[in-house]
């Protein structure tokens, strides 16, 4: 219902937009450009692509925004995975405008198409401005290309991908000054800054007020770090009034670690044991600069928390029967969740892969956890690099799901790891029998 | 999701397909490109002349002490020139010479030139033009019929400020009054505050200002 509700509430403002649009420009004194001449028609939907580009730059911010009343509804990975595929088709639109309304202008006034932009760039209010944050948009998009963002550090391909808001801002200017949508028409140009300001406005509070007010009320801590494996760290997080941080097993929060060496960034955890009070914990591997510093924090340290996101939680087994599949550090969320379905009474088993047994975290926590849910957890450790291993050695795959959990399809399914895994273990799973909208799980990636 | 965003890209594609392919002009019965040619001629021929007229009508009108009408009849000289040249741009690439047979103006009182004026431009955007962009259009010619339709625009314009000058004629002679002309299309204002031609778009840095 709530989904319904926000997709009518994106399809009204295209409505809206594209209503302005034609509008205006069957209105136009030389008669419709919808249906006149080329150059006009050119204006036209020049004018369309760059306000469908600057509407889609804006949904993109509410995209990652991790705006509540959205990601609520969606899940922040989800509304990642499209906020990545809506940004390269973006860059079309991005593209266009310019192009066809340097071809329509140097049509109308009957100059060369160079001569025409550098026109734009030289005598149109803001147009130089705005081509330099296409410039930055453009390369901010391009830093993201799988094989550009590979070879770049986290933190440096996410300072590129902030530029967008500096983009933003120098593109707003020309928009209002002369975009002809707006000069023409009041209406449209008020509607326009309401959009930047309701954008703008639930980004300050979900990315900046929501996170301070938190921190105000709880003034989250470091309290303990522990290291799990060699390859893992925990971080315990307590601080005042937790009895009031509500979050559920399989969500992850954003912390920024108050501390030299940490303070600038931000990065995304999943909460690897739900808030019982008193704190919470957050589980870590050691993959990249920021992560292998972890085990180097005080207690002590003051944290800003933004969260909890997600919703990758036991709220969503609706069977009495669950199987959840971990790949790695994959079984952070699914560490927490497990308590949430046991809790509720359902029968839980856990798949859990990883390379050898040093990388298993939770080793014996999850032994306990069974020992004490009276035969409704089982936990089977799968390992691939081995070969001492006394039980399931090898890969996860179909065959393996279907002798181990044989009434795997009958079970709600969640899955934590590594995409190539959880694509192969979904077909799989599918395969088996299960139900696509039974299988849910949680991509990591931010 | 990527699925769906595709379907709504092609949509939009689709829809844009078909607003601007449903009003393409279609082959008229009376296409004759060298009709429209002879047009382009006869638009070259009286927007120079008009432009002419307009310096002689501004020159008796500072004369009378009609300072603001001088002013507006210089601006409309302005105009009338702007689409004498982008006509004869259209001449040319039609691979012809535009042909230009001066008249001499004839010049009377300023309330009777701003009369001949409202009745010419009047004549101009209700009558000639129209056929023009008829025949444009008839003959597939773009080109042409936006430069039809600019002028035209723009002679409605001139006609306006013509019968507001006639209408407050007394109160228009401090020459304390600004016209503004779009150097892209010639469309002629007072509107200081316009931030672009409601023509063609041109910013407001494109307009020159005339006293």
């Amino acid at each position: 219902m709530r989904r319904a509700a926000l997709y009518v509430l994106l399809a009204g403002q295209a409505v809206v937009i594209l209503g302005f649009w034609a509008w205006n420009h069957v209105q136009h004194p030389l008669g419709s450009l919808l249906t006149g001449e080329l150059a006009g028609q050119l204006l036209a939907y020049g004018r369309l692509a760059g306000l469908l580009a600057a509407f889609g730059v804006l949904l993109q911010l509410v995209l990652a925004g991790r705006i509540g009343w959205v990601e609520h509804v969606f899940g922040l990975d989800r509304l990642l995975r499209f906020h990545r595929i809506a940004g390269f088709s973006l860059v079309l639109l991005l593209i266009a405008h310019p192009v066809l309304l340097a071809f329509g202008h140097a049509m109308q006034a009957d100059v060369g198409v160079r001569e025409q932009y550098i026109d734009f760039l030289r005598e149109w209010r803001g147009v130089a401005a705005a081509a330099a944050g296409l410039a930055l948009m453009l390369a901010a998009v391009g830093l993201s290309v799988a094989i550009v963002r590979r070879r770049l550090r986290y933190e440096v391909w996410h300072a590129t991908h902030l530029t967008f808001y500096v983009a933003i801002a120098l593109a707003f200017g020309h928009q209002l000054a002369v975009g002809s949508d707006f000069t023409d028409n009041r209406w449209f140009a008020g509607y326009w800054v309401a959009l930047y300001a309701f954008t703008f406005g639930n980004l300050a509070v979900y990315r900046l007020v929501r996170p301070l007010l938190l921190f105000a009320r709880h003034r989250f801590t470091v309290e303990r770090v522990a290291s799990e494996t060699g390859e893992a760290t925990s971080v315990y997080i307590g601080g005042r009034a937790m009895e009031r941080f509500k979050a559920e097993g399989g969500q992850f929060v954003l912390v920024r670690f108050l501390a030299p060496g940490f303070r600038w960034e931000s990065h995304p955890f999943s909460i690897s044991q739900p808030p019982d009070g008193v704190r919470i914990r957050l589980t870590i591997r050691h993959l990249g600069d920021f992560t292998r510093r972890i085990p180097q924090l005080q207690p002590g340290t003051r944290v800003i928390v933004d969260g909890p996101h997600g919703v990758f939680t036991a709220r969503r087994c609706r069977a009495p029967k669950a199987l959840l599949i971990a790949g790695g550090i994959g079984i952070t969320p699914l560490r927490a969740m497990a308590d949430g379905l046991l809790a509720a009474g359902r029968d839980v088993v856990l798949l859990y892969a990883n390379r050898s047994r040093e990388g298993i975290v939770f080793r014996e926590e999850l032994e306990r956890l069974a020992a004490v849910a009276g035969g409704r957890l089982r936990v089977v450790h799968i390992l691939s690099l081995d070969p001492d291993w006394p039980g399931e050695t090898g890969q996860l795959d179909g065959r393996r799901i279907a002798r181990l959990v044989p009434d795997a399809a009958e079970r709600e399914a969640f899955l934590c790891g590594p995409p190539p895994m959880m694509k192969a273990l979904r077909a799989a799973l599918v395969k088996l029998g299960a139900p696509r909208a039974r299988i849910h799980y949680e991509r990591f990636s931010m | 999701m990527m699925k769906r965003w595709m379907i709504g890209m092609l949509g939009i594609a689709t829809l844009l397909g078909i607003v601007g392919g449903c009003g393409k002009p279609t082959a008229a019965p009376g296409a004759s490109p060298a009709a429209t040619l002879a047009n382009l001629q006869s638009a070259y021929n009286g927007e120079s002349n008009a432009s002419a007229r307009y310096e002689a009508f501004a020159v008796k009108a500072d004369g009378e002490g009609y300072k603001t009408v001088a002013s507006l009849f210089r601006a409309t000289a302005r105009s009338e020139a702007i689409h004498a040249k982008k006509h004869a741009a259209m001449i040319v690439k039609a691979g012809a010479v535009p042909k230009y047979s001066p008249e001499a103006p004839e010049v009377k009182a300023t309330k009777e030139n701003l009369e001949a004026a409202v009745k010419g431009e009047t004549g101009e955007k209700d009558s000639m033009y129209p056929e023009f962009i008829k025949q444009a259009e008839a003959d597939k010619n773009g080109g042409a019929a936006l430069t039809f339709k600019g002028a035209m625009a723009s002679e409605a314009s001139h006609a306006e400020l013509f019968k507001t000058a006639l209408a407050g004629l007394e109160s228009w002679k401090a020459g304390d009054k600004e016209f503004y002309v779009c150097l892209v299309c010639g469309y002629t204002t007072m509107d200081s505050a316009l931030v672009k031609c409601p023509i063609c778009a041109a910013p407001r840095e494109k307009f020159e200002t005339v006293k």
